[in-house]
């Protein structure tokens, strides 16, 4: 008979969404799907307070006092970019770290051929970064520090209430990529001083693909990445001042926005402490299951309570991808190898360019899965 | 949601209307009023309104200072209150 399939690839997109999330995306595009902010209808209107309800409850989740300064994006990617590209300015100065994903290195790649200088931070033996190395690194130009709340090949959660705090200190703007973290943990704007939160919508805030968010801090002054309609009333050639119509020109993905507050609202509901405790049970026993098998290495902290809910590791003489097939293909188990869009982190693992196999899974994963995934890594790592 | 004497005077397009900086701004206080009891009801601008947003939030005269003190312990800023008679 054959095995039913369990997706242990969360960390790229969640599978599968709460059913709340699905009605509310079918809901809006059948019964709202106006346009908001275009008109004055009814169903335009129906589709404004989707997009309103859908933003409070994503600042409530993030604790931040005014919902007009989330501004929903296509993804992690795009918020990310605005981060950067919209406070950088030219012959200043970036720091970041070794680990990050190419929607960090890929926009300060761009940035330094324009002049723009960027400094790298070390990392310990488990991915993780401290403040101190970071103090070492700022100038008088240093425009923004932009960091990984966790890495998503490492999955160490990085410690940046300190960085927060040094950051506001002196007065360099904060931008945390929230990709990984964001719906599986507390993370508070104001307690951990952030300036920017980027996040996607369609990994742990359980919404679909092509949404995401970004948190612009009140003290913060960004140039938009896009210009244009904003909706009705006056109609002048420049962007508004005011959010979040400054950062929203075009129709927005109302249907996916809408599925990302019922995502949200499912978090809250939930609780994080409920989430959370799930995520590190389940990481936890995949650790204890693959942790010391001969042939296995094992990727970033052993301690559950130190990662999100991803563990990458290596079988030793076997391409990371081969392996991703062979889960796929022989095991119906769903997996990443390879590179994970993250260059420098498999550099700093010694992975690259082979990468390594990631398991990452999500709320909705059980424990009987978990034991099914342990099982085949087991196989295929002694020599089936 | 409202009862009817106050949805049929909510109807009309004469009477009290509140304009905002943003649909935001527009979509928030129609929140807080529904949660505070302040029956209103969103229209498009009425001519010679300036409203960015193209709406405004009708509501009934005798709501008004309440209005206004709502939205004033909220930190909203009402860029105008109009009378179409």
């Amino acid at each position: 008979m054959k095995k039913p399939a369990i997706y242990m690839d969360n960390a790229a997109t969640s599978f599968p969404k709460p059913e709340s999330v699905y009605r509310a995306v079918e809901e809006m595009m059948r019964t709202r799907g106006g346009n908001p902010g275009r008109s004055g209808h009814r169903m335009a209107l129906a589709a404004n307070r989707v997009i309103f309800d859908a933003r409070e409850s994503l600042a409530n989740l993030f604790s931040i006092k005014d919902s007009s300064r989330l501004i929903f994006t296509s993804n992690a990617t795009e918020a990310l970019n605005l981060a950067i590209k919209g406070i950088v300015g030219e012959g200043s100065h970036v720091i970041t770290s070794g680990i990050e994903h190419s929607s960090i290195t890929r926009p300060l790649s761009a940035l330094q051929k324009k002049g723009v200088q960027v400094s790298k931070i070390d990392c310990d033996k488990d991915g993780c970064f401290h403040a101190e190395e970071i103090k070492k690194k700022i100038k008088n130009n240093t425009s923004l520090i932009a960091l990984t709340h966790a890495s998503n090949v490492i999955g160490t959660i990085e410690p940046v209430a300190g960085i927060g705090a040094l950051a506001r200190e002196r007065n360099v703007p904060f931008l945390l990529d929230a990709a990984q973290t964001a719906g599986t943990m507390p993370i508070d704007v104001n307690e951990l001083k952030i300036d920017l939160l980027a996040a996607a919508g369609h990994k742990s805030l359980l919404g679909m693909q092509g949404t995401g968010i970004l948190y612009i801090a009140p003290h913060i002054n960004l140039t938009p990445l896009k210009e244009g309609g904003t909706g009705a009333g006056i109609s002048g050639d420049e962007q508004p001042l005011e959010l979040p119509d400054r950062f929203e020109a075009g129709t927005m993905n109302t249907p996916g926005i809408a599925g990302l507050g019922a995502g949200a609202r499912f978090i809250l509901e939930e609780g994080f402490p409920a989430i959370r405790q799930k995520e590190m049970s389940l990481i936890k026993r995949l650790i204890e299951g693959l942790a010391g098998e001969p042939g296995i290495t094992i990727y970033g902290s052993l301690h559950a309570e130190e990662r999100v809910s991803l563990l990458s590791f290596n079988i030793k003489g076997i391409d990371s991808s081969e392996v991703a097939f062979r889960l796929d293909d022989e095991y119906g188990i769903m997996t990443r190898g390879g590179l994970h869009c993250a260059a420098d982190a498999h550099k700093f693992l010694g992975t690259y360019p082979g990468g390594c196999v990631r398991l990452s899974p999500g709320y909705f994963n059980t424990m009987e899965e978990i034991d099914a995934v342990i099982a085949a890594v087991r196989e295929i790592a002694g020599g089936k | 949601m409202w009862e009817a004497e106050k949805r049929e005077k909510l109807r009309k397009r004469e009477g009290t209307f509140l304009v905002f900086e943003t649909t935001h701004l527009t979509m928030k206080v129609e929140s807080l009023f529904n949660n505070n009891g302040i029956a209103n009801r969103l229209f498009p601008k009425a001519k010679g309104v300036v409203s960015k947003c193209g709406l405004m939030v009708k509501i009934l005269e005798s709501d008004l200072e309440k209005a206004k003190g709502l939205c004033e312990k909220e930190g909203i800023i009402i860029n105008e209150v109009v009378i179409v008679e």
